[in-house]
C-alpha cells in the first residue's frame, strides 16, 4: 500500500531522513513511532506530497507521493497533529468546503458527510461552530474531514494527543471499524498503548532509519527472547550463582535487589533445564520467569538509553527586603 | 461556471465577521461625512460671499475621488496580504495541499475573495460619486473611466498583497511589503502621469491612463502566476536511488 524505498532527506545540514525504507501492507493499522527528532513528520510531509525526497521513492499503490497526478490525492486521507480550524465555520460548512476541494458535491456527498459525522459521533454538532467544539471533537472532525473522499489510505499523526482516556477509547474504535471497512491506517503517536493495543504492524524509526519493522506480534516475541530472566531464591545465593555461570548461554547476572537477573539466550526448554538444575543444586527458587516485553521497554531498547537528566535547582534571589 | 471552493468558503467567513460592515460602514461614512462637509463649505462660502463657485461643487467629486482611491490602495493590501498567510498560520495551508486543489486554485479564489470586498466597497461607495449628476460637470463616461481606475488599482493591490502573502511565513511581513511595493509603484505611475508631456514628445492623457490601467492588469496576472510558483509545496527533486 505504502512504501518508501531508500528515501534521503535532508534539510540543511539536518539528515531528517537516512536511507529510510519501509512497507505497509493494505489493511494494516501500522504503528508508526519514534523519539522526537527522529523524522516522523519528515515521513509524513513526503507520504502526503507536501515534499519530496531527494534519494529514493515513496509510493502509494505504486503510485509515487507528490505527483502532480490529482487522482493521487484521492488515495490518502490525512489527519494532522493540530487541526486547523476556521473560526467562522460551522462543522457541516466545513465538512462541504473539504468535499468540494475533491470536487465532490451533490446530494449523495450529503449523505456521506451525514454518515461520517454519525460514526465520529458529532452528528447534532453540525450547526455548531468548530471553534466552540472541545479539542477532542475537532480531532475526530478532522477524521470526518480525512475521510471525506473515502480514501484507501488514512495518515493520522498523533491523532490521541492530548485527548482524555474516554475520547481515544472512542477513537481506537473507530480505528478498528476503518481496518474492518478495509482502510489502511498509519497511526505516528507518542503513545506506546494506544499503538500496542491497536496496531497490527509497527515501525520503529530513529535518527531518520528504520531500527526495527514488522508484525507487531512477531516482533515483540523477539523482544521477550531478549528480555532477561528473573530468578528469585530464598537464600544460597552463591549456590545459585555458580550453577548459573556453569552454563554456557547464561550471558550475564546481576543483582536487582534481592533477585538475580540473568541474560539468557537458550530456547523455553533450555530455560526449563536450568530451573531443573537450580533446583537439583538445592538452591531455594521462589520464582522464575522472564519478563515480557512490552512496546515501551522495546522502544526504549531500540532508540537508545535513557538520557541522563541532570536538574539543576536554582535559588532565586529575592528581590525583597528582608526584615 | 463553479465557483472556487476557496472563494465560497472565504465570502462566507467574511460575511460573518464584523470586519466587513465595519469596512463598508467607515469608508462611505467617511466618503459621505466629506460629501457633506465640502457641500456645507461651498453652502456657507457662498452665503457669506454671495457667490457661488462651481469649481467648489466639482471639487467634492474630485475629493471624494481620490479619498476613495487612497482608501482601496490602504484596504486592499490589508485585506489580501493576509490571505495566505493566515492559512499558514492557522495550520490549514497544508491540509489544502493534501487535497485536489491545484496551487492555482488557492492562489485565485484568494484573489477573488479579497476583489470581492473591494468591489462591494467600491460599489457601495457610488451613491456619494453619483451626486455630482446632481449639478453635473462629469460625463457618464469619466466616471465608468473611474470605476475601471479602482477595479485595476483594487486588482493590481489585491494580487500585490496575494504575492506577498505567498512568501512571507506570518502576515506582518507580507503587510508591510505590499505596502512598500504599492507605494513606490503609485510614486512611480504619479511621476508618470505628472510628466507625461515632456516624455517622447508629449503623451496624451488617456493614453498614460490607459496604459498604466494595461500595465497593471498585466502586472496581475504574472503575479497570480508567480504566487503560483512561490506556494508550491514541492521541491525540486534530486536524485533518484538505482533499483
Amino acid at each position: 500500500m505504502l512504501r518508501f524505498d531508500h528515501v534521503t532527506k535532508q534539510y540543511g545540514h539536518v539528515l531528517a531522513l537516512d536511507d529510510l525504507s519501509m512497507q505497509v501492507p493494505d489493511g494494516a493499522i501500522y504503528g508508526f513511532v519514534g523519539p522526537n527528532g527522529a523524522g516522523k513528520t519528515t515521513a509524513i510531509r513526503l507520504m502526503c506530497g507536501l515534499d519530496f525526497p531527494d534519494q529514493g521513492v515513496v509510493s502509494i499503490d505504486d503510485m509515487e507521493a507528490g505527483s502532480v497526478v490529482r487522482r493521487m490525492k484521492r488515495r490518502f486521507g490525512y489527519v494532522p497533529d493540530v487541526l486547523g480550524s476556521y473560526p467562522n465555520l460551522r462543522v457541516q460548512e466545513y465538512m462541504d468546503f473539504f468535499a468540494s476541494c475533491y470536487e465532490l458535491s451533490g446530494p449523495k456527498v450529503k449523505r456521506r458527510i451525514q454518515m461520517l459525522l454519525d460514526l465520529v459521533g458529532l452528528e447534532d454538532r453540525q450547526n455548531q461552530f468548530m471553534d466552540s467544539l472541545s479539542c477532542g471533537m475537532q480531532q475526530k472532525l478532522s477524521l470526518a474531514r480525512a475521510l471525506i473522499h473515502d480514501p484507501k489510505l488514512l495518515i493520522l499523526d498523533e491523532p490521541t494527543a492530548g485527548l482524555d482516556p474516554t475520547t481515544r477509547e472512542e477513537f481506537r474504535q473507530i480505528m478498528l471499524e476503518l481496518a474492518e471497512a478495509g482502510k489502511t491506517i498509519l497511526i505516528s503517536s507518542h503513545i506506546l498503548t494506544d499503538i500496542a493495543e491497536l496496531c497490527t504492524d509497527i515501525g520503529i524509526i530513529d535518527h531518520g532509519h528504520m531500527v526495527m519493522e514488522g508484525r507487531l506480534q512477531e516482533v515483540l516475541k523477539e523482544v521477550n527472547a531478549s528480555n532477561p530472566i528473573t530468578i528469585s531464591v530464598a537464600g544460597a545465593v552463591s549456590k545459585a550463582m555458580e550453577t548459573l555461570k556453569a552454563d554456557g548461554k547464561v550471558r550475564s547476572i546481576s543483582i536487582r535487589n534481592r533477585d538475580i537477573l540473568i541474560t539468557y539466550v537458550g530456547s523455553a526448554e533450555e530455560e526449563a533445564a536450568l530451573l531443573r538444575r537450580l533446583i537439583t543444586a538445592n538452591v531455594p527458587v521462589r520464582s522464575f520467569h522472564r519478563e515480557k516485553g512490552n512496546l515501551e521497554s522495546l522502544f526504549l531498547q531500540l532508540t537508545g538509553a535513557r538520557e541522563e537528566r541532570r536538574v539543576t535547582y536554582y535559588e532565586a534571589e529575592s528581590d525583597l527586603q528582608e526584615g | 461556471m463553479k465557483r472556487s471552493p476557496i472563494y465560497r468558503k472565504d465570502e462566507l467567513v467574511s460575511a460573518r465577521s464584523l470586519m466587513l460592515p465595519f469596512l463598508i460602514t467607515a469608508v462611505n461614512g467617511g466618503l459621505s461625512v466629506l460629501a457633506l462637509a465640502n457641500i456645507s463649505f461651498i453652502a456657507i462660502s457662498a452665503q457669506n460671499s454671495g457667490e457661488i463657485s462651481y469649481m467648489n461643487f466639482l471639487r467634492v467629486y474630485y475629493v471624494a475621488a481620490a479619498v476613495e482611491l487612497f482608501l482601496i490602495l490602504l484596504i486592499a493590501p490589508a485585506l489580501s496580504a493576509s490571505a495566505v498567510a493566515a492559512e499558514r498560520e492557522r495550520r490549514t495551508l497544508s491540509l489544502l495541499f493534501t487535497t485536489q486543489l491545484r496551487t492555482k486554485d488557492i492562489v485565485i479564489g484568494k484573489l477573488m475573495g479579497a476583489m470581492s470586498t473591494l468591489a462591494l466597497l467600491i460599489v457601495t461607495a457610488l451613491p456619494v460619486l453619483a451626486t455630482v449628476f446632481l449639478y453635473g460637470g462629469v460625463t457618464f463616461r469619466e466616471v465608468i473611466l473611474l470605476l475601471l481606475v479602482y477595479g485595476c488599482s483594487a486588482l493590481y493591490c489585491a494580487a500585490v498583497g496575494i504575492t506577498a502573502s505567498t512568501f512571507f511565513l506570518t502576515t506582518a511581513p507580507a503587510v508591510a511589503v505590499s505596502y512598500v511595493a504599492i507605494f513606490v509603484s503609485y510614486v512611480l505611475f504619479f511621476l508618470l502621469f505628472y510628466f507625461r508631456a515632456s516624455i517622447g514628445g508629449g503623451l496624451r492623457l488617456r493614453v498614460v491612463v490607459l496604459g498604466i490601467l494595461g500595465f497593471m492588469i498585466l502586472a496581475s496576472i504574472v503575479m497570480v502566476y508567480v504566487s503560483e510558483w512561490g506556494l508550491r509545496p514541492h521541491r525540486v527533486r534530486r536524485k533518484k536511488m538505482p533499483e
